[in-house]
């Protein structure tokens, strides 16, 4: 792809955003320095992350670690991966256990590998506690800006673990679903890649343990033919060996490595996940470049026209001074995308306390059912999994959905804001009157939010739909600033590699839920109860029964509800003042622009030649530096557009599986 | 035959005549009837490409049950010894014209084809072989489609299948026993199994070849992960024991043909350093040049998997030199003889039990059908109390638990299956005596000596010294006032357990004068 023209360049990607903040410290604005910086410590980092998820004991560990080029994930015969392992790039290897203590806060420990083992497979003494494991690699598919996730075994779509990992699709760019080339695909695993291929671009099928199978390109063909009955035909089948790829390693033997199938594997999700997610990650950092630029010429810009033209001047500061005072009012609560978010948290607190009520009482009923149709003193063992189970669910399926409500809010927002601070640049002197060329392509392929249906089931059987309007014409790109990749998720980026954590939002503080810590204890304590009542009568033994579930139920509703809302209000805060800070920033640009465009009216005309051809050289050597970043981010466009993504074409809600997802509700 | 089968026996008549009304009782007490005092039915049930199959073919012996690279199980099939090859086939509901009731039972090199094509599988309930072979005269296994199929939906899932299908014992097969496969046994624990009990499954570490990438010392590793099983919380309420077996070297090993050996002595003879080259892979050892040609190569591979070849060709260069000594210990090291043994020991050795107790518990279900079925003259009012019986359903039901409370085995069965899902609760001795009321109870074989935990050849004197060592023990736990209801009945059923042992030992001979 290198030697194409306009190609991909990264080194002059990351030229050109150094030299933008070099410029903004020189123009005096620290804040728009400040900004790029950050801008471009992203473009090192595009962080697209790749799940590896999968069956008990299929390969999944030793895959990742052929994956990464070195031994990072314990493979055993027999124990199995118990916590997530993430193998990100970093400058040396190095290894991180993280968790949370008992006051919730996050820790993080450096280990050797020998401890990694031990947590990681669920045997160190105190590994109750760790959340997950981090991995630093400086080289491999992960210096390429993959991030690896190695998942615990999927353990169906009703277990507390087949769910963190199913949460975890939205915010993957990829999934590789791990499969034995000993059998053909089960229906388990079809429903898991059904629903990785509703929520990501990628998904592959990874046929492990080609080596020693050798009739695994008929099972190949096997699979490929259920993915095709099952309406999966864009999901690929790789046959790999991880075995072979690691003794070929030890003996460097590349024919062998090829063999093992790991390359190839490797090299298509480089070409379809880590370089267009770069080339994504690229032009929304390019944007910001260019829009800084703008911004901070707009000042020399009012300056050369006042030096130039005093009449047209005047006329000029006119316009800019009613910018001004448009830009002064976004930052007003009375702003538009102010009451938006504002309207929009309300609603959504009340929606999901709704929610989250109506299915704890649905699980609280089954559950009382449940008690009825049998005796709790020899059922109660069974009972208090299942309904913790339930009642996990529940909790997961209200914050998934609240993740999703919450994008779309964003979403809306940006939009609202984009409206009003649009109209205020475009009234900036020099300020490009159309949108570049390009951004269409990448309204379509952006890749951070979740793709997930409109419309969801709620318990009750009724239908919410999530607004999500449909205006032309938004300057899109303008998301990714205020993007998961960035603003909302910047606070917290130690813990960005818990991607099994449910969608988006939950990442804030959604996790300690589904880990039910809180979910366990009520039962746990009417378990005790229920056993110590076995000499006394049925009907006593039921009321005791019934009495711990639903005490359990209002704990959970209690702790889950308090935790929504402080999620919510979370959200407001990150966003507003995300927002009131773009604002701020536009304000300034435009209120420079106001004073310069003043001080060239007052020059006296000794002077002004002088001052006009230095402005007319800085605005040369603006243009020059814009020029460049408009062709740098047209390499990656078109880069993007190669890439051919799939998904891209594929308008939301048009998939005919979408329908199965919004049916299924809480079963 | 054995006091217990004719009591059941009269249990199933007295049934037919009370339940004469209903045709559909009737043809399930016949079945019961007819099938007392025969084969043992086993079922193997477990996913898809668990090797279920495979395992059924390595147990008798012969490749008549079809396997392969696909999903090749799609019906349940039930195998049994009979006077010709013969495959019948049984629906679901009636028969349609165009159904064959027979399908032609045609030989291809040494196995039988099952040409299921002309079938309209969906509503086929089971296919039954006849095959003449002395390894089904005791056991009739029944080959069960994989539960998580793509393809087909399994018969567990089927209300009706226990009636249609009775089974004595289940075997089921995992590659792993993770959350999914518990999960597992435990939904169908309640379904099928309830006819069978923990007591009467056995769990399978399956294709124990592929554990730790097919090394030579796989079924080792394997081992040790089923030694690990077999004290797990989680699966003890589920089965009675595990074991391992490599079912395809298992297969392979009790139907190896002249032509195998001969290939595999050809390749054991290649110097060790350009052999190992070639089992790198299954590609590499197929497409090598030299010896032998990629089409036996293949076929070598998918006879003995990478994994036996391996294996075989290790024992080979090790001094095993004839094809009946090979063929031993691949048998061995597949831990196929092991399974054998566990089969013979706790299933076989107390068919009677097994047999009645699953003909009496269909007594049951009917008995209860009979009660909540409304009566003619059209559909009966909600009433809160039950309607009591009619003095002929009593009189059943009352002979059902007589028989029943008479047989200790099936006592035995049920107090295992318990004990399994709820261990004894005996202040300051919990599993150690959890495992000695199993072992007295008979899990690990009813035989006095296996009961008692001592060796086979041990003499009757010190059977019974032992014995009686225990009943003065076990008469002590009975009378802690400290133990609740369940244990002190867990005790009952040891105490007598272990006279029933004492009566059956012979009386010492009175010493002196």
């Amino acid at each position: 792809m290198e030697g194409q023209r306009p190609g991909p360049d990264r080194d002059e990607a990351r030229a050109v955003t150094a030299l933008a903040v070099r410029a903004a410290s020189a123009y005096g604005r620290p804040d728009l320095a400040a900004d790029l910086g950050a801008a471009a410590d992203r473009l090192a980092d595009p962080g697209a992350r790749v799940l590896v998820v999968g069956d008990f004991k299929q390969g999944k560990s030793s895959l990742v670690s052929e994956l990464a080029g070195a031994a990072v994930c314990p493979v055993h015969d027999d124990v199995a991966t118990r916590l997530p392992t993430v193998v990100r790039h970093g400058p040396e290897p190095a290894a991180v256990l993280v968790g949370t203590d008992d006051e919730g806060t996050e820790v993080r420990r450096r280990v050797g590998t020998t401890e990694l083992t031990a947590a990681v497979t669920g045997r160190a003494v105190d590994g109750a506690g760790w959340r997950h494991a981090e991995v630093e690699l400086p080289d491999g598919l992960v210096g390429d800006g993959l991030v690896l996730v190695d998942t615990p075994g999927e353990g169906g779509p009703r277990s507390a673990r087949g769910l963190a990992v199913r949460a975890g699709f939205p915010a993957a760019h990829a999934v590789v679903v791990v499969t034995d080339a000993s059998r053909e695909l089960t229906a388990p695993e079809l429903d898991l890649l059904r629903a990785a291929d509703r929520q990501c671009a990628t998904v592959v099928v990874a046929l492990t343990r080609i080596d020693l199978h050798p009739r695994w390109r008929e099972v190949r063909d096997l699979d490929l033919h259920h993915l095709r009955a099952h309406d999966l035909p864009q999901v690929r089948v790789v046959g790999v060996s991880a075995s072979l790829a690691a003794h070929a390693r030890r003996t460097g033997d590349d024919a062998l490595l090829a063999e093992s199938g790991v390359p190839a594997l490797a090299g298509l999700l480089r070409a379809e996940v880590a370089d267009p997610a770069g080339a994504r990650h690229a032009v929304a950092v390019l944007d910001q470049v260019a829009e800084a630029v703008t911004e901070f010429s707009a000042a020399l810009e009012a300056e050369r026209v006042g030096l130039e033209d005093p009449e047209r001047a005047a006329g000029m500061a006119a316009e800019l001074t009613a910018a001004r005072d448009r830009a002064a009012e976004l930052r007003e609560r009375s702003a538009r995308w102010q009451q938006t978010l504002a309207d929009g948290v309300t609603d959504l607190v009340s929606d999901i306390d709704w929610d989250l009520r109506d299915r704890i009482r649905h699980v609280v009923r089954a559950g009382e059912e449940a008690l009825d149709a049998a005796d709790p003193a020899s059922s109660w063992d069974t009972f208090a999994p299942w309904f913790t189970e339930e009642i996990s669910e529940a909790v997961t399926t209200t914050f998934i959905w609240a993740g999703e409500r919450t994008w779309r809010l964003a979403e809306r927002v940006a939009e609202h804001f984009a409206l009003s601070g649009d109209s205020v640049r475009s009234q900036l002197p020099g300020a490009p009157s159309v949108v570049p060329p390009g951004a269409q392509a990448l309204v379509a392929g952006r890749p951070e939010p979740p793709e997930s249906p409109l419309e969801q089931t709620m318990p009750g059987g009724m239908v919410v739909r999530a607004e999500l309007p449909d205006v032309p014409g938004i300057d899109l790109p303008e998301l990714e600033k205020i993007g998961w990749a960035n603003g909302l998720v910047v606070g917290m980026r130690g813990s960005y590699g818990g991607v099994l954590m449910v969608g988006m939002v939950t990442t804030l503080s959604g996790l300690a839920l589904i880990n039910p810590f809180s979910v366990g204890a009520g039962v746990l304590l009417g378990s005790k109860t229920i056993h110590d009542e076995r000499k006394r009568a049925l009907q006593r033994r039921r009321a005791e029964a019934k009495q711990a579930v639903r005490r359990h139920g209002d704990e959970v509703l209690h702790l889950a509800g308090k935790r929504s809302r402080d999620l919510l209000r979370d959200v407001q805060r990150t966003l507003r003042d995300h927002f009131t800070a773009q604002a701020e920033s536009l304000a300034r640009s435009v209120s420079e622009a106001v004073t310069a465009a003043a001080a060239a009216q007052e020059i006296e005309s000794g002077r002004r030649e002088r001052r006009l051809r230095d402005v007319q050289a800085e605005l040369a050597r603006v243009e020059l530096l814009a020029g460049r970043v408009a062709t740098c981010r047209a390499g990656f466009v078109a880069a993007l557009q190669r890439a051919g993504n799939p998904r891209a074409t594929r308008a939301p809600g048009s998939s005919p599986h979408d329908r199965a997802l919004t049916g299924s509700g809480v079963a | 035959m054995s006091r217990l089968l004719d009591e059941t026996r009269g249990v199933l008549d007295h049934a037919i005549t009370v339940l004469a009304g209903d045709p559909h009782a009737v043809a399930t007490l016949t079945a019961h009837r007819a099938r007392l005092g025969g084969p043992l039915r086993v079922a193997l049930a477990g996913s898809i490409k668990t090797g279920k199959s495979t395992l059924l073919n390595a147990l008798v012996g012969e490749q008549i049950a079809p396997t392969g690279v696909g999903e090749c199980t799609r019906v349940t099939t039930h195998y049994a010894d009979g006077p010709s090859p013969r495959i019948g086939v049984t629906y679901r509901g009636t028969r349609r014209d165009a159904d064959p009731v027979e399908l032609p039972a045609l030989h291809r090199r040494g196995s039988l084809v099952i040409e299921t094509e002309r079938l309209d599988l969906a509503r086929v309930a089971a296919l039954h072989v006849d095959w003449p072979t002395q390894h089904l005269r005791d056991v009739t296994l029944i080959d069960t489609p994989g539960v998580d199929s793509a393809v087909t939906r399994s018969v567990w899932g089927q209300p009706d299948a226990d009636d249609s299908t009775p089974i004595d014992a289940v075997v089921h097969l995992v590659r792993h026993l993770h959350e999914p496969d518990v999960a597992f046994l435990e939904s169908y624990g309640d379904r099928v199994a309830e006819n069978v009990g923990a007591a009467g499954t056995l769990v399978v570490l399956s294709r124990a070849d592929e554990v730790g990438g097919g090394r030579v010392d796989a079924v080792m590793a394997a081992q040790q992960v089923a030694r690990r099983y077999r004290t797990d919380p989680a699966l003890r309420p589920w089965c009675a024991t595990t074991t391992t077996v490599a079912g395809l070297v298992a297969e392979t090993a009790r139907t190896l043909r002249g032509v195998e050996f001969t290939a595999l002595r050809t390749l054991a003879r290649l110097d060790r350093a350009e052999l190992d080259a070639q089992l790198l892979t299954a590609d590499r050892f197929v497409a090598a040049s030299g010896v032998l040609p990629s089409g036996t190569r293949l076929a070598l591979l998918d006879r003995f998997g990478l994994f036996g070849v391996r294996l075989a060709t290790s024992l080979l260069r090790r001094g095993v030199d004839d094809s009946a000594a090979l063929a031993a210990e691949l048998a061995r090291r597949s831990g196929l003889d092991e399974l054998r043994d566990i089969l013979a020991t706790r299933f076989l050795a107390r068919r009677d039990v097994f047999q009645a107790r699953s003909a009496l518990l269909a007594v049951d279900r009917l008995l209860a059908r009979a009660r909540n079925a409304p009566t003619a003259g059209g559909p009966s009012r909600p009433s809160p109390v039950p309607r009591p019986a009619p003095a002929g359903l009593a009189a059943l039901a009352e002979d059902v638990e007589r028989v029943r409370a008479g047989a200790h085995g099936i006592v035995e069965l049920d107090t295992l299956t318990r004990l399994r899902r709820r261990p004894l609760d005996v202040p300051g001795r919990g599993a150690g005596l959890s495992a000695e009321a199993e072992r007295l109870l008979g899990d690990q074989g009813p035989s006095a000596s296996a009961r008692l935990g001592v060796a086979e050849e041990t003499g009757a004197g010190e059977l019974r010294a032992v014995a009686l060592a225990a009943l003065g023990r076990w008469r002590g736990h009975a009378e802690n006032p400290l133990a609740d209801p369940d244990t002190v009945e867990t005790v009952q059923v040891v105490l007598r357990s272990l006279e029933g042992m004492l009566a059956e030992l012979p009386r010492p001979v009175p010493v002196g004068v």
